[in-house]
């Protein structure tokens, strides 16, 4: 019954989230310099992609930045890019409650195929990018957005 | 000549960043025009005024309406109706005020721009099941481009946006736990007829909201209605 139990306990919660983890870097201290993360090919299936970062006491002013960039070409350019720049110190969610976590997405982007059609290109080479200007502790978790 | 959409960056977006930025896939034309719709909510009220939208490229933004402030959030359109020379990569910018920000938007190459292009323009804003961008008015020529935001600033995961009937969807993000909800549309009209962009009923009655919409004229637009069928009886 427990195995049962506990089956059912894990398509729970595998159908609960939408979203798929790919990679997940613990917490530790990043110093200041670039860090960069590329995947061959990203799942076929998803629609997009989101990186997190946890906020772990960030000291105030500028302490970053957050890049996605997206290749449709096998890697060798990558034309789509989506970026955050992120600053220290505490922010609220609409609820009220501290905001531990800063994240941004990039949804695969729509290319023309022709005068009216487009069409979503997925199965490409992505890079993330992490520029940390501050030394600062932060984990990272990257999930592609699933349908 | 009617204005013709050429491209757009798609969806951009970030949740509790400083700023946000994404570029086009390809350079946009030197000359056309660049509109940048947002929606934004920070804990200590969202505002995007003169220079919160920048690129890359030296060209400047000029904001053409921004929603009366709603819970914390705003939404605005800015643009610029003839753009420089761009080489490299184009990026667009968005640095609301205040560091915590939630936001969303997108920025799209149009062409056949007037020169002094903006028209009319309105800010609405309430909390209420029913967002609505508010009339414009009686549009000064017939062929204009109309684009329209809406903002919503609660935490529901599907806050039910409708794209407005009519027109083409921009952008589109309904989980305002996220970030915010935003929806981006336009349309191409060819008559003077004054637009007042509803998006439908959203989640319940109580989401804070706010809205606007802007209207550009075309090159060459000529007249209003009144002056056509004037024309048309000589």
């Amino acid at each position: 019954m427990k195995k049962i139990l506990a089956l059912l306990t894990a398509i729970f919660i595998s159908t609960a989230s939408a979203d798929t983890v790919i990679r997940q870097i613990p917490s530790r201290i990043f110093q200041p310099g670039t860090y960069q993360q590329t995947s061959d090919r990203v799942p076929v299936n998803s629609t997009g992609l989101r990186i997190t970062l946890t906020r772990e006491a960030w000291p105030e002013g500028s302490v970053g930045r957050i890049e996605i960039w997206f290749s449709i070409d096998d890697g060798l350019t990558f034309p789509f890019m989506r970026f955050a720049n992120l600053a220290g110190g505490t922010a609220f969610k609409k609820d009220g409650s501290v905001d531990t976590t800063s994240s941004i997405e990039m949804e695969w982007p729509q290319v023309a195929t022709g005068p009216t059609s487009r069409q979503v290109l997925r199965g490409s080479d992505v890079k993330a990018v992490f520029i940390v200007t501050q030394a600062l502790r932060t984990g990272i978790t990257i999930e592609t957005l699933d349908p | 000549m009617p204005i013709a959409f050429v491209r757009s960056t798609g969806r951009i977006s970030g949740n509790n960043v400083d700023s946000v930025g994404g570029n086009f896939g390809a350079l946009p034309a030197a000359g056309n025009a660049i509109t940048v719709e947002t929606s934004a909510w920070n804990g200590s009220n969202a505002d995007m005024p003169a220079g919160s939208v920048t690129d890359n490229q030296s060209n400047t933004y000029s904001r053409a309406v921004q929603s009366p402030l709603q819970s914390g959030g705003v939404c605005s359109i800015f643009y610029d109706e003839s753009i420089g020379s761009p080489s490299g990569t184009h990026t667009v910018t968005v640095d609301p005020t205040g560091t915590g920000n939630y936001l969303e938007f997108s920025a799209q190459e149009w062409s056949s721009f007037a020169s002094s292009a903006l028209d009319k323009t309105n800010g609405n804003n309430a909390a209420s099941d029913s967002p609505t961008s508010g009339s414009t008015g009686t549009l000064s020529q017939a062929d204009e481009l109309v684009i329209g935001v809406v903002g919503t600033y609660n935490g529901h995961s599907d806050v039910g946006i409708d794209p407005p009937s009519g027109y083409t969807n921009l952008s589109l993000f309904q989980n305002e736990g996220s970030t915010v909800g935003h929806s981006a549309d336009y349309m191409i009209v060819s008559a003077t007829t004054a637009q007042n962009i509803s998006w439908g009923t959203v989640f319940d009655n109580l989401v804070p909201w706010g809205a606007c919409v802007a209207t550009f004229k075309a090159a060459g637009g000529g007249g209003g209605g009144d002056t056509l069928m004037g024309q048309a009886c000589l």
